[in-house]
């Protein structure tokens, strides 16, 4: 109880920060003032238009991460199921890497192209696993060399990208600087099928978790719910990809996280949701706070965050 | 007396002759040749542009953003063999045309400057500040033997450069930034790279201000985040090529920037990327009087579409 209160105070906490927080530094008589359109014309856009859009976006994007991480793991029997470790991360940053570069789409199609994409990688990944008769330990060996496959395809693309190479490694590092209300906008279409289909039939994914012949002796087909949660899951990691870039750690470390804090729990959709935001907000506020000119890319910063804690946790479960 | 000072100079003269041509680099590398190079290669837009001017044209050049060849070095680089990306330069097709030496970008060919040796002498140039383009000019006149008139090209560039300076007065403070990426968050460029140099010249000040790394000329700019773009508010935006859409043009913020409001968003040429040889730098810096001081500078004319100055819609 004590963690969930703490984990809903720093929901607020975190996005006030985040308003505070940046270059032009706020005191919280100008953000409240920016917020209700007072004041300073230069801190009324700031806010606006870049902090709170940030923000947002950073949330859901964690918030996304952390439900694919636990459908994955949940639909695998995997722990070590996530979108950074089933392909689909590196399959929708190969697509959009090549789509950019070798049919010149437009920054419209990048959404598509990580969706499907992602799919690809995730489906391929399934297949490998055992398809129908998927096998738990094979996931992960399926998704390691899915990932390497889609990471060899994108660098063998990046050296014909030359002088532009250093754009997408920049945008391989993931993050949400620079994003605003286009690509929450974007992002909140891309996951609300997927997120409301899931609530919709989580009764179902939380029986898969029991495994197989549970699920058959229930009346469910495990081979196509399966499926059907990871096209869902897959889609929801891919579309963070399409405005934030690969972002690790996160979908793999919430789940464990939330089993961690409030074990018991039979399918804490709800909770993982609420920290895997949680999570990335804090980390785009640090990755903010450095003084140097540059940020640093999100995606380093789950991964300095998130390798530490998950090997935390792996002490304190004894995985 | 006469007859010991003529001996002098013909050994003076013998001595220059066997010693052939030498400079150092900017690694810090003395390199020598032992006659002037009449088959130059030349790895990055800066030494071809510098070729062409003192009419040495190159055996071998690098892409210019998506041309094989600067095109707007014209006939002189027609002939040459491209080479492929400057970064990435094929080694191979260098060693079948058997240049006598290879000018070359250090930073991003230091790392096969061993194997380019192997083909020929290797000289790597910083290209980056306007002191470089100048002492690149100067070494590439000796290398080629024509050191006067390398002293000339520059001496002729820097006399437009105070020219310009000069009839600016009291006008100056207007401030720029130079701009480039693809990304959401622009790369801008820091005081020493060539084209802001030349702007803080002509009296505009650069808001991405000074590399905290200086005199390390590496890194030459840094992402600015667009919160700190739109306080700084620069009057001025050029946007150098991004073979991507610009994706921070997209952002809510732009409309803000007192630069896009004042419709004073400038789209430049590659040029202003390779800007360190003679022709480019001459025209960076008319283009750059123009956008500033648009009632003092006339505008160059007859360019290339790529190379011509186009406002940002």
């Amino acid at each position: 109880m004590k963690s969930l209160i703490l984990v809903l105070i720093m929901v607020p906490v975190l996005l006030w920060s985040g308003l505070a927080v940046g270059r032009l530094s706020l005191t919280p008589a100008q953000l409240w003032a920016a917020l209700l359109g007072q004041g300073d014309s230069l801190a009324q856009v700031v806010v606006w238009e870049l902090r709170l859009p940030r923000a947002l976006l950073a949330f859901l994007v964690g918030a996304s991460l952390a439900l694919s991480g636990l459908v994955m793991q949940r639909v695998s029997r995997n722990p070590l199921a996530s979108p950074g470790l089933t392909g689909v991360s590196a399959g929708a940053a190969l697509a959009v890497v090549a789509g950019i570069l070798l049919l010149n789409t437009d920054i419209n199609q990048t959404p598509w192209l990580a969706i499907i994409g992602g799919l690809i990688a995730g489906l391929l990944t399934l297949l490998l696993a055992g398809g129908r008769q998927l096998q738990p330990t094979r996931i992960v060996l399926a998704g390691v060399a899915v990932t390497a496959l889609c990471g060899g395809l994108t660098t063998t693309l990046l050296l014909r990208a030359e002088a532009d190479a250093g754009e997408f490694l920049y945008w391989m590092a993931g993050g949400v600087a620079g994003r605003s209300w286009p690509q929450l906008v974007l992002l909140l279409c891309c996951m609300a099928p997927p997120l409301l289909a899931l609530w919709l039939t989580r009764r179902n994914l939380e029986l898969l978790g029991g495994g197989d012949e549970m699920a058959l002796s229930l009346g469910l087909r495990p081979a196509r719910w399966r499926a059907w949660y990871l096209v869902l899951a897959t889609t929801l990691a891919a579309s963070t990809v399409a405005v934030a870039g690969p972002i690790g750690f996160v979908g793999l470390l919430a789940p464990h996280m939330v089993r961690f804090c409030w074990p018991g729990q039979r399918l804490p959709m709800g909770l993982c949701l609420l920290l895997g935001g949680v999570l990335l907000m804090a980390a785009d506020l640090l990755a903010r706070l450095p003084g140097t000119a540059q940020e640093i890319p999100l995606g380093v910063m789950t991964a300095l965050l998130g390798g530490p804690l998950l090997l935390r946790l792996m002490v304190k479960e004894k995985v | 007396m006469r007859m010991t000072v003529g001996a002098a100079l013909l050994a003076a003269l013998a001595f220059q002759a066997l010693a052939g041509v030498q400079v150092t680099d900017d690694r810090g590398v003395e390199v020598v040749l032992s006659q002037p190079a009449s088959r130059p290669a030349a790895i990055s837009t800066f030494a071809a542009d510098a070729l062409t001017a003192l009419g040495v044209p190159p055996v071998a050049v690098t892409q210019f953003d998506e041309q094989d060849r600067p095109a707007y070095l014209g006939d002189a680089v027609n002939e040459a063999v491209s080479l492929g990306a400057r970064g990435q330069p094929n080694l191979e097709l260098l060693s079948e045309l058997a240049p006598d030496t290879v000018l070359a970008v250090r930073r991003y060919t230091e790392t096969i400057a061993g194997r380019i040796d192997a083909i020929a002498p290797y000289v790597g140039f910083d290209d980056l500040t306007l002191k470089d383009s100048l002492k690149a000019v100067s070494d590439i006149g000796t290398l080629v033997g024509k050191p006067e008139q390398a002293a000339r090209l520059n001496l002729e560039f820097q006399q437009t450069l105070a020219q310009m300076a000069g009839q600016i007065g009291e006008r100056a403070g207007q401030s720029i930034a130079l701009l480039v990426t693809a990304s959401e968050q622009p790369f801008v460029y820091y005081d020493h790279f060539l084209p802001v140099e030349l702007a803080t010249a002509l009296g505009l000040h650069n808001v991405a201000g000074a590399s905290p790394d200086w005199p390390g000329k590496l890194p030459f700019g840094f992402r600015m985040p667009l919160e700190q773009l739109l306080a700084a508010d620069p009057d001025i935006l050029v946007l150098l090529p991004s073979a991507q859409p610009r994706a921070f043009v997209n952002n809510p913020l732009w409309k803000h920037l007192k630069a896009v409001k004042n419709q004073r968003v400038y789209l430049a040429g590659q040029h202003w990327k390779e800007g360190g040889g003679p022709i480019a730098r001459a025209l960076i810096l008319r283009q750059l009087g123009h956008l500033a001081y648009p009632d003092l500078f006339d505008l160059p004319t007859d360019l290339p579409v790529d190379l011509a100055l186009h406002s940002f819609q």
